[in-house]
């Protein structure tokens, strides 16, 4: 039996070491990568001041600063699911407007389906609203959001309605 | 002409940073494609700015930076560290190795640019 708890305990950390190398291969490569597709496209961009080249220019410095957006959100994830994210707590200035341990912020957007709210916190998830597909996303922001919210002993909450708006707070410890 | 040394293993990396850098006239660019070469390009050329990538083959820039800085000939010379990794750890990495800034990428020309000349301000 004990023998079996080692091999599980090696074989954990054989996948963990093979995760955490992964992440180091990919977020290097792909770094590298969008560091020459942003970088020359900018350079060009202040040379190409009209025409179809420049709103083509345009568009691939558009999707190159998406695409980091995406890739800092995918790492950002493997690192909150490996453990790997260390959060410091340091006393700040906050504006007078912030005098209690709760946040809080209203929008008059398309609103969450109840059906949908429990949801929108999990990693990739879009509401099936057919104007979302208009807007552009990868469903991990709330996710890493929670994820840090909670990585310090805070929670993190949803009130809305469909096509009314949302309103999303969140609470710290008072002994932070 | 102020000389800045370009450290990567990437020759586009390498293009991109002597791209941006010639927008400056009185820059001269020179690269090297791994840190043991930068070492051997900053005793020879002495650059005032050496931009150094992380992650290179038989020498890392970490190494290639602690060389430069325990050197009394070389630690004059001011080192950027470039990482691919946005974390707290590899910017006290860099620090440790007596890196006098940092950068991430994907970096931008204007920053490349920005950051060169605030480090020849403090050469």
């Amino acid at each position: 039996m004990t023998g079996v708890l080692i091999r599980d305990v090696i074989e954990e950390r054989d996948l963990e070491r093979r995760r955490d190398t992964f992440v180091s291969v990919a977020s290097h490569e792909l770094r590298t990568l969008v560091t020459t597709i942003l970088g020359f496209t900018e350079l060009l961009l202040d040379d190409v001041h009209e025409g179809d080249q420049r709103r083509w220019l345009e568009h691939v410095h558009e999707d190159s600063l998406r695409l980091t957006s995406i890739l800092d959100d995918m790492l950002d994830v493997s690192r909150i699911q490996s453990g790997r994210v260390k959060m410091t707590i340091e006393r700040v200035d906050v504006p007078d407007v912030i005098n209690d341990v709760i946040v809080g912020v209203t929008d008059q957007g398309l609103g969450i389906p109840s059906e949908e709210i429990d949801r929108v916190f999990d990693t990739f998830y879009r509401l099936k609203n057919e104007q979302t597909y208009e807007i552009r996303g990868t469903g991990l922001g709330l996710y890493i959001v929670k994820s840090l919210i909670e990585g310090i002993g805070g929670t993190l909450n949803v009130e809305s309605e469909a096509r009314v708006g949302s309103t999303f707070s969140f609470s710290m410890p008072e002994s932070l | 002409m102020s000389k800045v040394l370009l450290v990567d293993d990437e020759p586009k990396i390498l293009a991109l940073g002597r791209a941006a850098l010639s927008r400056n006239p009185d820059y001269e660019t020179i690269v090297a494609r791994d840190g043991q070469e930068a070492l051997e390009i900053c005793a020879a050329e002495m650059p005032k700015v050496v931009f150094l990538d992380v992650m290179m083959p038989r020498k890392d820039g970490y190494a290639a930076c602690r060389e430069i800085k325990a050197d009394p000939a070389l630690a004059h010379i001011k080192v950027c560290v470039i990482t691919a990794f946005a974390q707290q750890s590899t910017l006290k990495e860099a620090t440790a190795a007596g890196a006098d800034a940092y950068m991430t990428k994907p970096f931008r020309p204007s920053e490349l640019l920005l950051k060169a000349e605030r480090l020849l301000a403090a050469a």
